[in-house]
Formats: structure tokens, C-alpha cells, sequence
């Protein structure tokens, strides 16, 4: 699937995949739920590929990225990912009536017989005529003797012939990544859950949203933390997710995996942004539950009592202190190790001082004190 | 055969094969796709526009090793599609290995002997239930010429099996896929002519001393077998196994229409598909009405 995703990816055709996740590798836990496949996903290809993901957060949107996800993959010429997972895929969901959809299919740009007819066979394959990277393409059928092209997964120029002349090459990889640029224009709008008073954001996709609104509840009413909540709905990220983002100093990246995969892909997209990501990720197979959403937030939780600076600081030195005791051994060992703690019962408060030494941990039914310049 | 190359798709795999479609047709869509899932991609299109005729163009290694498992299905699913294999033996490409139609014991200087048992395409073509398999030898050109034509002729899926040697890599006298042993060993079944639809039939003498049979095509067109020194039915699918059996054992390059079936329908046709091809179908034929979505809604909430 690889290798198509990637052919797929170059030589322009629009194809609409739904990864429906459950544990991975391999076989893995196969009656388990997950959100795994996000960065496989998204830099899915050999060379150089950008995919366009879409993250439905419960069955009513299943429903409406069903249809969208073509139209989006017609619209862009290239592939469109939808990950659902196994808890919406097989479980019973509560949901909302399906909407039917409010706009018209949009084939993309696609030229018949009159079309061509029209243009005097004046066209290529991979021209970009409208400056938004996204070329004009016929169907096989189309019975115009100018409407022909051979697609290669070889080097190939505006007109689809052979190529290996690095100009080419360099002008069709810039015009796609344009493209992609223009895919952020179609992509669905993430969607917000403000809080008054909200002093940290918390950022998650997928089916993790009402777990975390009850742990957002409980972290209000229970810790004093407030949190602006914003579920991403698709990949590439649009000004949306940048304004959240750019508001708060901590932002809690909630998902369903080991590894923490939307805050790497944070981590890639907004390097100047990097401290404020705050992993909060685990999986065990089983839906998220709002308990260790909260446990998993409380402990990477900072009270900033000083500066930025400083957080940032303690923040290092928690992971190279942890890196430390585990020899290396895991990328981000204070995440997975909370969280698991955390779902076994009582929130480790060894754990918690180990992973952040200079700031001071809220406990269950302490007050907290959030004091942002 | 008035081929319009409008009417035709072209593709191919990964290989010295599969650049053969660029060299014809220029205004016929090509795709250049995968390595052995060119079936995939062929299956696919012609379903977008049933009204098209496909024509693959593959290798020994494209089909019979990575592309084994699409080629078994594309056979079954009796795709209307020539599927072309320019079987050479080698991996011609990465400098001459064995391929997996390499005959056992074949030596190649840098690749030793190979150990393993070749895959015999047409072999596998037939018991996977394909409706047109031919053997043919790019040393016989006029045999390739007519089995070409019959093949585009046929309604469903068409396996040309052609030992092309690989004049680089493998052509040694004494390889089965070299033109000298090709031309020494070559056992044609019978000599074969195509016929054009409507066109009357006129036999040459020599053709009408021999033993004719006579296959009429899907299109109306028709080939005229002239036995040669067996009585041979191409239309037996248990005898068409049984001469490609005995030509293994006894080391022949058996050519010509090895097994031929018109009867059964090709993919598209067991689907109740519209008229129009579906990839000209629009909004108003594809978005079901509001109605039926509230109508679900009522059932589920």
C-alpha cells in the first residue's frame, strides 16, 4: 500500500483510503482500538510526500467525511486518508442524524471531449494553468485525440513524458508542494471547546473527545485548571490550529498511542512552538477513558511560577533525568510511564516528582494556583 | 483489426517489459504502474469505462514472482484485458538473474546454476480458470502476429506467454529462452491465421489438405488452426494441460492457442453496470435523494 500511496502521491490520481486503526504492529491487539497509524500515515511514500489526513471524531462524522474525503481527493488530484479507529468503527456510538451533505460533489478539474475540444488540445498533464499547483487531467475514455497522457511514476514533465533532467524534476516537487499548500483551503475546521478563563489548551483528534471533556470537567472542577479544548480535524494544519496553538504556553496533546505521534507531527510543523507541547499519550486497547486523560495531564502539568523560561528549563531536565534512570532507553519514558501509572489506579506521585523537579505537582484535590504573565 | 486508439488503455509493470507500451499507441492512455500489480491498476480503469479494451504489457519477473498473486486473479476474474508476458528468463534490468521461469539447471556466468523449477505461465494461467492461453517465441514472428490479433479479438482476459530472449543476459545456445533453442526445439501446435470479422474465408490449398479447425472469435472474427502433426483441441481445458505437462517433460517449446473458452463472460459483464461508464457519471445519477437518508436516519436514531 506504500508504494501506491507514494505512486499515487506523484503521478496525481485522487484515491480515497479509510484506515480504520486498531493496535499495530503487525497483527497486534486486532480487536483493539487505537491512533496509531497517524504518523505511518503522514509521511506515508518513498521520497518525498505529503499526505492529506482526515480525523473523524465520532460516527456522525464518519458519515460526512465520507463523501468529503472524495471530493477533497478529486478537488487536490492526490490521496486523502481518513483515520477512523476501532471504537468508532465497531462499537455502539451515540451520534447525531447523519447531515446530508450541503454542497454539490466537486469532481475537481477534469476535462472531457468539449473541454479539449475547446482548448484546441492545448493542455499538459501536469500543468499548473491556475497557479494553485492543483494541473488539469482526462479520463481514459475521453475519446478526443488530444486527451491521451501515459502515467509513469518515473520522472515526468508538465506533459507526462519521461524525464530525468533535474530541473524538471525540482519544478514538478516544488509545484507539488504547493499543492499541498492549496490542500489547507479544503480542509475541514478544527473544532473548539472554549473555557473561560481557560490558562492552558489541550489538542487531540479522533475519538478521544468525550473522554476528554469529562476529564476537562473534572480538571476545572476538581484541580482549578481550566483548558481550551481543540479537536484537529484533518492534516495538513490550517491558521485554526496555529492561533490555538500561539495562545497558550502549555498545550496537552491527548492520543491514543505509545509514541505520542500527533506531538511529533506538532513538533515537525511548529519547531518554534516545541516546549509548549506536552505529550499525553497512551494506549492500552481499550477507548480513552476521561481518568487517564486527567492523571495523564496532571502530570505533565506545570504551575509556571516565573517565567517561561523556566518551565522550559525544568521541563528538560525532567527528560534527561528520566532518559537517565532508563537508561535511554524511550524517547518520552515520563508520558507513557504517568499515564500507565496513572491507569492502574493512583497517579504515581514518585513518578510525577521524578518527571518535573522544579515545579510543583497538583495533587488530586489541591487547588492549583495557574499564575501565566 | 481498424484498432481505434481511443478505444484502448494501455499498461504495464516494472521491467524492460513494461516500457514496451510507451513504443505504441500514442493516443491511447498508458499507465506505467507497480511492480506485478499492474492487474490491479488494469482491473480498476476498465471498470471506469467497461467500453474499453486493455492491453498489459508484463515480464517473467513482473508476473510470476512479485505480481504472481494479482496475476492468478486477474486470470479468474476473466478481465477484459491481452495480457502480454516478454518471458526471457532473467531479470534483465539489475544485470541477469534468475528469473522464476528460469528452467532448473540453466548456468549464467555471474549466477551459477539455477537450483529451482521454472513457473510455466501458461501453466498457471489455465489453472487459474483464464479463457484465452497462447505460448508463442519472438523467433516465430508471424505466429505472434496472428495470436496477437486473436487475442485482441477475445472477450475477457488473454495470456500471451512470449519467450523473448533476453540477448544480453540469456541467450546462450543451450537456454530455453535463447532464439537457437527456441528455433530448434519450438513444437508449434498447429499453424494459425486470423480471420477479420465479416470477411469471407478463403482457405489456401495447402491449408485445406491439412486438418482445419476453425474457432470463431466474441467479434465475429475468426482463427483457423491447421493441425500439424497431432490433432490438437484448443477449446479442451484437461488437454491444453496435458500438452503443456508433456512438453515439460520432454524439453519442447510448445507455441501456439493452447486453450481458448468464448463462452464465459468477462468481469464488467457479470456486473449490472449502466451504460454510461462510470466515470461520466454525475452528481444526479450518484447522490441518492434526501429523502432516502432521512429515511435511514429514521431507522437508526
Amino acid at each position: 500500500m506504500t508504494e501506491f500511496a507514494g505512486l499515487a502521491y506523484y503521478t496525481e490520481v485522487p484515491v480515497v483510503i479509510w484506515d480504520v486503526q486498531r493496535i499495530g504492529p503487525s497483527t497486534g491487539l486486532p480487536t483493539r482500538t487505537s491512533q496509531g497509524d497517524l504518523t505511518f500515515t503522514y509521511f506515508i511514500g518513498h521520497g518525498d510526500s505529503n499526505s492529506v489526513i482526515l480525523l473523524p471524531g465520532d460516527v456522525s462524522e464518519c458519515f460526512e467525511f465520507g463523501w468529503k474525503s472524495f471530493d477533497i481527493a478529486e478537488r487536490l488530484q492526490t490521496p486523502v486518508f481518513v483515520l477512523s479507529d476501532l471504537d468508532m468503527g465497531m462499537n455502539q456510538w451515540m451520534s447525531k442524524p447523519f447531515q446530508y451533505p450541503e454542497s454539490s460533489m466537486d469532481r475537481g478539474k477534469i476535462l472531457w471531449e468539449k473541454d479539449i475540444e475547446e482548448i484546441k488540445g492545448n493542455w499538459g498533464r501536469y500543468l499548473d494553468k491556475d497557479g494553485d499547483g492543483i494541473p488539469y487531467r482526462s479520463l481514459p475514455g475521453n475519446k478526443h485525440p488530444m486527451s491521451a497522457y501515459f502515467t509513469r511514476g518515473t520522472g515526468h514533465d508538465e506533459y507526462a513524458r519521461y524525464t530525468e533532467d533535474s530541473e524538471t524534476y525540482l519544478r514538478v516537487m516544488a509545484r507539488l508542494k504547493n499543492k499541498h499548500e492549496t490542500a489547507r483551503k479544503y480542509m475541514p475546521k478544527p473544532v473548539l471547546h472554549s473555557m473561560a478563563g481557560a490558562t492552558v489548551g489541550i489538542l487531540s483528534f479522533g475519538s478521544t473527545e468525550n473522554a476528554i471533556l469529562e476529564a476537562r470537567h473534572m480538571l476545572a472542577a476538581e484541580h482549578g485548571i481550566k483548558a481550551e479544548f481543540l479537536r484537529v480535524r484533518a492534516l495538513p494544519f490550517i491558521d485554526e490550529v496555529t492561533d490555538f496553538i500561539e495562545k497558550y504556553e502549555q498545550i496537552f496533546v491527548v492520543e491514543m498511542n505509545r509514541d505520542g505521534q500527533m506531538n511529533q507531527v506538532l513538533l515537525t510543523e511548529y519547531p518554534q512552538f516545541a516546549a509548549r507541547f506536552k505529550s499525553v499519550a497512551y494506549q492500552d486497547g481499550l477507548p480513552a477513558s476521561a481518568k487517564w486523560v486527567r492523571e495523564g495531564i496532571l502530570a505533565k502539568y506545570e504551575t509556571v511560577v516565573v517565567s517561561d523560561q523556566k518551565s522550559v528549563i525544568s521541563d528538560q531536565k525532567s527528560v534527561a533525568g528520566d532518559r537517565k534512570a532508563k537508561g535511554g532507553a524511550q524517547k518520552k519514558p515520563s508520558a507513557k510511564k504517568t499515564a500507565s501509572a496513572a491507569k492502574a489506579g493512583s497517579p504515581s506521585k514518585k513518578d510525577a516528582a521524578k518527571s518535573s523537579t522544579k515545579t510543583k505537582k497538583p495533587g488530586r484535590k489541591t487547588a492549583v494556583k495557574s499564575k501565566k504573565k | 483489426m481498424n484498432v481505434v486508439p481511443e478505444d484502448v488503455l494501455k499498461f504495464s509493470g516494472i521491467g524492460c517489459s513494461s516500457k514496451s507500451p510507451t513504443y505504441f499507441l500514442n493516443r491511447t492512455f498508458g499507465f506505467n504502474s507497480l511492480h506485478g500489480r499492474m492487474p490491479s491498476i488494469a482491473t480498476g480503469a476498465l471498470f471506469a469505462d467497461a467500453r474499453m479494451k486493455g492491453i498489459g504489457v508484463s515480464g517473467d519477473g513482473d508476473t510470476a514472482s512479485i505480481g504472481m498473486g494479482q496475476f492468478k486473479h486477474v486470470m479468474r476474474r476473466n478481465v477484459n484485458l491481452v495480457y502480454i508476458v516478454e518471458n526471457n528468463g532473467v531479470y534483465g534490468l539489475t544485470k541477469g538473474q534468475f528469473s522464476a521461469t528460469a528452467e532448473k539447471g540453466l548456468h549464467l556466468k555471474k549466477q551459477g546454476e539455477n537450483p529451482y523449477m521454472p513457473v510455466d505461465i501458461c501453466m498457471e494461467a489455465l489453472v487459474s480458470n483464464a479463457t484465452f492461453v497462447a505460448r508463442s517465441f519472438a523467433g516465430n514472428p508471424k505466429q505472434v502476429k496472428e495470436l496477437l490479433k486473436a487475442a485482441l479479438s477475445h472477450h475477457g482476459i488473454a495470456v500471451l506467454d512470449i519467450i523473448s530472449p533476453c540477448v544480453t543476459f540469456n541467450n546462450q545456445e543451450n537456454a530455453y529462452h535463447s532464439y537457437a533453442w527456441g528455433k530448434d526445439h519450438e513444437e508449434p501446435l498447429h499453424e494459425i491465421s486470423y480471420i477479420a470479422p465479416r470477411s469471407e474465408i478463403m482457405l489456401e490449398q495447402e491449408m485445406m489438405d491439412g486438418e482445419i479447425r476453425e474457432v470463431t472469435m466474441h467479434d465475429g472474427s475468426a482463427v483457423i488452426l491447421k493441425n500439424l502433426e497431432k490433432g490438437y483441441d484448443p477449446t479442451n481445458r484437461q488437454e491444453a494441460l496435458r500438452v503443456l505437462e508433456e512438453a515439460q517433460q520432454n524439453n519442447w517449446l510448445l507455441t501456439g492457442l493452447i486453450y481458448l473458452n468464448t463462452a464465459k463472460p468477462a468481469l464488467t459483464d457479470i456486473y449490472e453496470l449502466v451504460d454510461t461508464p462510470l466515470n461520466r457519471l454525475g452528481e444526479s445519477d450518484l447522490r441518492p435523494e434526501r429523502a432516502l437518508l432521512d429515511k435511514i436516519n429514521a431507522l437508526m436514531f
